[in-house]
């Protein structure tokens, strides 16, 4: 296995902030024009995986869509973009996400999204991306088929 | 309370701090639920990434105008841009789910969102620039057992 990471940050702050969702803001001082997201590659079962982690809105953009891209040429079998390490996903998020399934779809490699926190799966529901995405609840079951 | 009142520089690295100060407001409210204050955040993003958007065509000098207020049962967030101004009924929502396109429409969607995650959002929109006000109730919305369903159904 081998993993790629992109990140501006150089530490896992993203990964802790995405921990502290709504209960951390009451007690954590944020931290401001520090990046709010990393994107994480691994090859697993012949797929690529792509773990999106932080927070996905139009500050990350810069950051996930260029890793997507990137993750997309790789000669990887099957896209599974797992959204599991979101604490939050706006529109500018969801735009970036689409753009990538579709182009791996393009390519034609078949493309999962793997969603968990509440607050993201009802964004995919709110916007009726979740019948047009094929979106599982785990990761396993992504790169199991 | 009072009212809190953010300004910020209209770069996207702020759009956390945004819905950070937002999420707390709401949370000094008891009754707001955790789901409720999630919407809210999300629409903020929409309304302050609308209004960066808005800003890229300035000299970058103006900033942001984020305003709390917390009243009985409800919060009350209004987002102040003075960027160009928009026609909020010209733009086209995206296509419908089953819609062959519907994977290229990878923008569009901030206002409709902003519309179905609060309980009232209106847009005030000039040449000197756009006033989102959104309102969300703590009583209403999403019931306490109305989870998201599962998304491997």
């Amino acid at each position: 296995m081998w993993t790629k990471l992109w990140t501006t940050a150089g530490d896992n702050r993203a990964r802790e902030r995405a921990k502290l969702g709504v209960a951390g803001v009451r007690g954590r001082s944020p931290r401001v024009e520090e990046p709010v997201v990393e994107v994480h590659l691994n090859r697993r079962e012949g797929c690529t995986v792509v773990g999106i982690v932080g927070e996905l809105d139009l500050a990350g953009v810069p950051v996930v869509r260029p890793a997507l891209l990137d993750a997309l040429r790789e000669d990887g079998g099957d896209v599974v973009i797992d959204l599991t390490g979101l604490d939050l996903i706006d529109s500018a998020g969801l735009g970036v996400v689409l753009g990538a399934v579709r182009r791996a779809r393009e390519a034609g490699r078949p493309a999962k999204v793997v969603v968990r926190a509440p607050q993201v799966v009802r964004m995919f529901q709110v916007t009726g991306l979740d019948r047009v995405l094929d979106l599982r609840g785990d990761v396993e079951e992504a790169v199991g088929g | 309370m009072g009212e809190i009142r953010l300004e910020i520089p209209a770069r996207p690295e702020y759009l956390s701090l945004a819905r950070q100060v937002v999420a707390t407001a709401a949370a000094i409210e008891p009754s707001m639920r955790d789901e409720r204050i999630d919407d809210l955040r999300v629409a903020v993003s929409e309304a302050t990434t609308n209004a960066i958007e808005a800003h890229a065509v300035l000299d970058g000098a103006d900033r942001i105008v984020i305003r709390c207020n917390l009243g009985d049962d409800r919060i009350e967030v209004e987002v102040v841009d003075r960027g160009g101004g928009f026609d909020p009924d010209a733009l086209a929502g995206p296509p419908d789910a089953g819609a062959p396109d519907r994977l290229e429409w990878e923008r569009g969607l901030g206002i409709p969102l902003m519309r179905e995650l609060t309980d009232e959002t209106e847009i005030h929109t000039s040449e000197g620039g756009t006033a989102v006000r959104l309102v969300v109730y703590a009583s209403s919305g999403r019931a306490a057992g109305d989870a998201p369903d599962d998304p491997t159904i």
